[in-house]
């Protein structure tokens, strides 16, 4: 049984971890905060579903096939939302997040209805390890996004492309100073934020449902993941999201099912208060 | 001396004049309008508390709602469940927002502004898991309904239009107190507070205790709206005091404009009449309304208010130039 | 200074255009001045060409067109404009067309309450069909006593008849009936251990606490009790108590989104014991997002496309045929309450509001699409529930339960 929560634990876990990269990579971009991050990870989910069940591709490539396209979208976000913004205060720059929140969820409504909706699983059917029944799905998440999560961190770590992310994100004038294309590595680091958080959705919605406000609380959680890891840091993203999703799990199961979020949000609380940089606490110089 | 007589007779003028329209309102309109409109000042309330911590201490909160709430639960448990008289209720409501406000200040305004950001959106929503769980204090999903409604002396408020003198008085002497704070030494703090923190603690002040008032005083006015609302609609439940709402309210004083009360206004009046005006397009209202912020805050981040200031300002600008050309300079 | 002449401004600007926003049409058109509909001395004229007579009755529908809710929203919005196109296609009522005016509640209480304002306003608008949420009701009832309608609701609520509210009306068989049946039904049919996961929404407490006290007539008690917000994803909390408990059957209350992930996930993770549930483990949204899990489920529901009742048959087929997609419960309950006002205006013969209220008390044994209606003195209607099977991802009719006398 403690197996069991412990793999839902991380399965969630590291879907919240997914968006919260996602989040901290924006932020450490261009030094804003997406409040609509969580909702791309709902579009991921609607976009493979018109793939998978309504094309009838097989899920493999319509994942593909998703994450180029989510990836692009995060490119057109960058360009409505953050663009027009780029020399704006930080709260006109959250409220437009808001507001582009708003319209995706209303958007895929339109487009797809407000019907849950449902894919097909990655790779369906149950396995049993150590006396505890896991759906294939949990595993593939876990190990798929612990890909995914290496593969960025070696881009950016280890690779040139990365480096010139990187430059960007600590000071925007200087690298362009260096002849960096500053345009290119924002967007870039855009494309690869929303990729990997709707690649998140896609691998959540053959286990929870696909609806349009799917991503709501998934995204607040994430905020919480990221800032218990602490913010900016993207390995404190991945580790605050394991805990965020481990808590969840746990406090339903021994506290309450019904409070198990207030839970998870008192825990962010008491971590603000106790060490407010988080665990990895990187303090990236922000936008002044 | 004779310009100034005139403008004070045209305000005076203007003044009779709208008291007449607001005296008047109830007989001319429909008690969906009146609903309508009495929905828009307890917003305004709930809307002038953020102006209180977000615009003039720079605080940007998503707790409002849940005071909020706070406030309506408060007044419905004193006087729908233990009997006591809807005034004291009020205050209590005001009051014990406020000390919550408080105290709870302490412990998050010692993060940075967007960390005390995310602890707001942290206590939004345990603040609502709350509402709709707690079922001995707060009726718990099913709420709480039958409420007492607002009376003083013997005097029950129990139409629409009763209701909207109330709260429009109400309204309006919020707003004149908080007018009088953006005047006011104190408010002058936070707004120092707001611009420059080092600055303001090298002017001696205690910024800690500062941002913790100006959250007090928030709360102050989100208890008087959460009370009012709760007599207002009879009935209250955790799903009118939740995250969606708290966003909408700063999306509003985005909106009206962050700098001045009359934006928390302007703000709260579109944002509860335009769905009414926009009914027409039905499913795509919600759509443009989300495109219309984002649209919003590239072309007026300053809000409205902004907006018109800054067109007045080129206006001013424009006339004054041509006064010097003609002048030969 | 100039601060307040444009403060002042503005808010007179917002008061007169508030006030001057016509009291009446939707469409702005002048309110033109209307012979009383119930004087009408040609009560025998079926004459379609004389003018007075073919004043639409207005009949106002509050739903969910957008919000979280929208789902319900669309499903009614199908019904009724089925039933509407039914009825003139007919010749109308008392030789007057029907003309529906949908408001939106956007999925919020408030917006329910400002949705029932400004239906009740219209003077046109003779009676009401309601939204379908328990907490929309329950903020709505003061509102309808002060506007005067009759107002149709389908909540499950087991408190709506004791509101005492004259005009409100319950067109549903409540959860005072429903769970209890269930839990007889299962009690004495597959075994005494019962597990109860509900959904902490209005209807799914009031749920549980009737299925437990059902138990307790029977001397038991559920050997688990877990509860889940709505909304929620992850019910490996719960199913891990089940586990623990080992129960006959597993009895579930709650939305339908959360039906299908609860039958899904207790699958999953191996449970093989039998689910019981009510309206949303039948309807075709859960059974199609649990797809396999969903098979050898039981539920005791209003309506289900494959309904033994006569007149649901034609309206799922009708349905079908007209949209493309398969009915749902909440679409036959609504097309229900339309009918049943339709139905009230006829026995009235006038649209006088009062006197539709007066007449839908006289309605017993209407035979809808999704129950047969009586309303007792409360105002409460439903009086039968239909036992399903789901079988290879479809819902099968197994018996339909009478549960309420009116004969």
């Amino acid at each position: 049984m403690i197996l069991q929560l412990i793999v839902t634990g991380i399965s969630l876990g590291v879907v919240y971890g997914l968006i919260g990269m996602g989040m901290v990579l924006i932020f450490r971009a261009v030094g804003i905060v997406n409040f609509a991050q969580g909702d791309f990870l709902m579009l991921g989910a609607f976009i493979c579903f018109a793939f998978n069940q309504k094309m009838g591709m097989p899920i493999w490539l319509s994942f593909a096939i998703t994450a180029v396209l989510i990836g692009l979208s995060g490119i057109v976000f960058q360009f409505i939302t953050y663009w027009p913004l780029r020399d704006a205060q930080d709260k006109t720059i959250i409220v437009s997040t808001l507001g582009a929140s708003i319209a995706l969820r209303e958007m895929t409504k339109l487009i797809w209805g407000s019907t849950p909706q449902t894919i097909d699983p990655l790779r369906g059917g149950i396995v049993k390890i150590a006396g505890a029944l896991l759906q294939w799905q949990y595993v593939i998440i876990i190990v798929f996004a612990a890909l995914l999560m290496s593969m960025v961190y070696f881009l950016l770590e280890k690779t040139l492309l990365g480096n010139i992310m990187q430059a960007t994100a600590q000071d925007k004038y200087a690298a362009s100073l260096m002849g960096i294309p500053i345009i290119v590595a924002i967007g870039l680091t855009f494309f690869i934020s929303m990729l990997i958080t709707g690649a998140g959705g896609v691998m959540l919605a053959p286990i929870f449902f696909i609806t349009n406000t799917m991503g709501v609380m998934a995204g607040v959680k994430a905020f919480a993941a990221v800032v218990i890891g602490g913010f900016g840091s993207v390995q404190g993203a991945i580790i605050g999201g394991l805990l965020i999703g481990l808590i969840e799990v746990f406090a339903g199961t021994y506290v309450s099912t019904t409070y198990k979020d207030t839970v998870v949000f008192a825990v962010l609380i008491i971590s603000l208060l106790v060490r407010p940089q988080g665990i990895f606490g990187e303090k990236i110089s922000e936008k002044a | 001396m004779r310009k100034l007589k005139i403008k004070n007779l045209i305000i005076l003028f203007l003044i009779a004049l709208a008291f007449a329209l607001i005296i008047n309102f109830p007989h001319i309109s429909s008690i969906y309008m009146i609903r309508v409109l009495n929905m828009t000042m307890i917003t305004y309330l709930a809307v002038l508390s953020l102006y209180v911590v977000f615009g003039m201490a720079g605080q940007s909160s998503f707790a409002q709602c849940g005071l909020m709430g706070i406030g309506a639960y408060i007044t419905a448990n004193m006087c729908t469940r233990w009997g006591f008289s809807p005034i004291f209720g009020m205050i209590m409501s005001m009051l014990g927002t406020a000390l919550f406000a408080f105290i709870i200040g302490f412990a998050l305004f010692r993060l940075k502004r967007f960390y005390f950001s995310f602890s707001t959106i942290a206590l939004m929503t345990i603040l609502n898991g709350i509402f709709a769980n707690w079922t001995k204090g707060t009726g718990g999903p099913v709420g709480m309904g039958n409420l007492v409604q607002f009376s003083v002396g013997g005097f029950v408020f129990d139409t629409e239009a009763k209701y909207f003198y109330l709260i429009i008085g109400f309204s309006i002497a919020a707003s004149i107190i908080i007018w009088k704070l953006f005047r006011s030494p104190l408010g002058r703090s936070f707004m120092a507070v707001r611009d420059n923190e080092i600055a303001a603690s090298c002017m001696g002040i205690n910024n800690l205790l500062t941002k913790n008032i100006a959250f007090a005083i928030s709360g102050i006015l989100c208890g008087l709206a959460g009370s009012l609302f709760a007599f207002l609609s009879g009935y209250i439940s955790a799903t009118s005091f939740a995250l969606p709402q708290s966003q909408l309210y700063l999306v509003v004083i985005m909106i009206g404009g962050s700098s001045s009360p009359i934006g928390a206004l302007i703000g709260s009046i579109l944002i509860n009449l335009l769905p009414e005006w926009l009914r027409f397009l039905k499913d795509y209202m919600m759509l443009i309304y989300g495109v219309g912020i984002m649209g919003l805050m590239v072309v007026l981040p300053e809000g409205l208010v902004g907006g018109g200031k800054d067109l007045y300002a080129k206006y001013i600008k424009r006339k004054r130039s041509r006064v010097d050309a003609e002048q030969g300079l | 200074m100039k601060k307040i002449i444009a403060l002042i401004m503005a808010l007179m600007l917002v008061l007169s255009l508030a006030a001057c926003t016509p009291k009446t049409n939707d469409d702005g058109n002048t309110p033109t001045p209307t012979t009383k509909p119930d004087t009408d001395d040609k009560t025998g004229d079926t004459d379609n060409t004389d003018d007075t007579n073919k004043e639409p009755i207005r009949i106002g529908v509050i739903t969910s067109i957008t919000g979280e809710k929208a789902l319900v929203g669309e499903y009614c919005k199908n019904a009724i404009n089925m039933a509407v196109d039914e009825v003139n296609e007919a010749g109308g009522v008392l030789g007057r067309p029907v003309e529906v005016v949908y408001e939106d509640d956007l999925g919020t209480d408030v917006g329910a309450v400002n949705a029932l304002n400004k239906l009740a306003t219209d003077d046109k608008i003779c009676a009401i069909v309601g939204p379908y949420y328990g907490t929309m009701i329950l903020a709505l009832d003061g509102e309808i006593r002060k506007a005067e309608i009759p107002v149709l609701s389908a909540t499950s609520l087991t408190t709506v008849g004791d509101f005492g509210n004259p005009w409100l009306f319950q067109a549903r068989t409540h959860d005072g009936h429903v769970p209890k049946a269930l839990v007889q039904y299962v009690v004495e049919n597959i075994g005494e251990k019962v597990s109860i996961i509900y959904g902490t929404d209005a209807s799914g407490i009031g749920q549980m606490e009737s299925a437990v006290s059902t138990l307790k007539e029977y001397g038991l008690e559920p050997v688990s009790l877990d509860a889940y917000n709505t909304g929620d994803k992850d019910f490996t909390a719960q199913i891990l108590h089940v586990q623990e408990a080992d129960p006959d059957v597993i009895v579930a209350f709650g939305l339908q989104v959360e039906a299908g992930l609860i039958m899904k996930q207790l699958r999953d993770m191996g449970v093989t014991k039998p689910i019981a549930g009510l309206a949303s483990y039948a309807s075709k949204i859960a059974i199609d997002l649990a797809k396999e899990a969903s098979n050898g489920v039981l539920a005791l529901t209003d309506y289900i496309p494959d309904t033994p009742r006569e007149e649901g048959r034609i309206f799922a087929e009708k349905y079908k045929n007209l949209y493309n997609i398969d009915s749902d419960f909440t679409a036959a309950v609504d097309y229900d309450k339309f009918q049943l006002i339709i139905e009230a205006i006829k026995i009235a013969n006038s649209t006088d509001r009062a006197a539709i209220r007066d007449a839908m008390f006289e309605i017993q044994g209407y035979k809808g699409v999704a129950n047969v209606y009586a309303f007792d003195e409360k105002g409460v209607g439903g009086t039968s529930i239909l036992l399903i099977e789901i079988q290879d991802g479809e819902a099968r009719p197994k018996d339909i339960v009478d549960v309420v006398e009116w004969q």
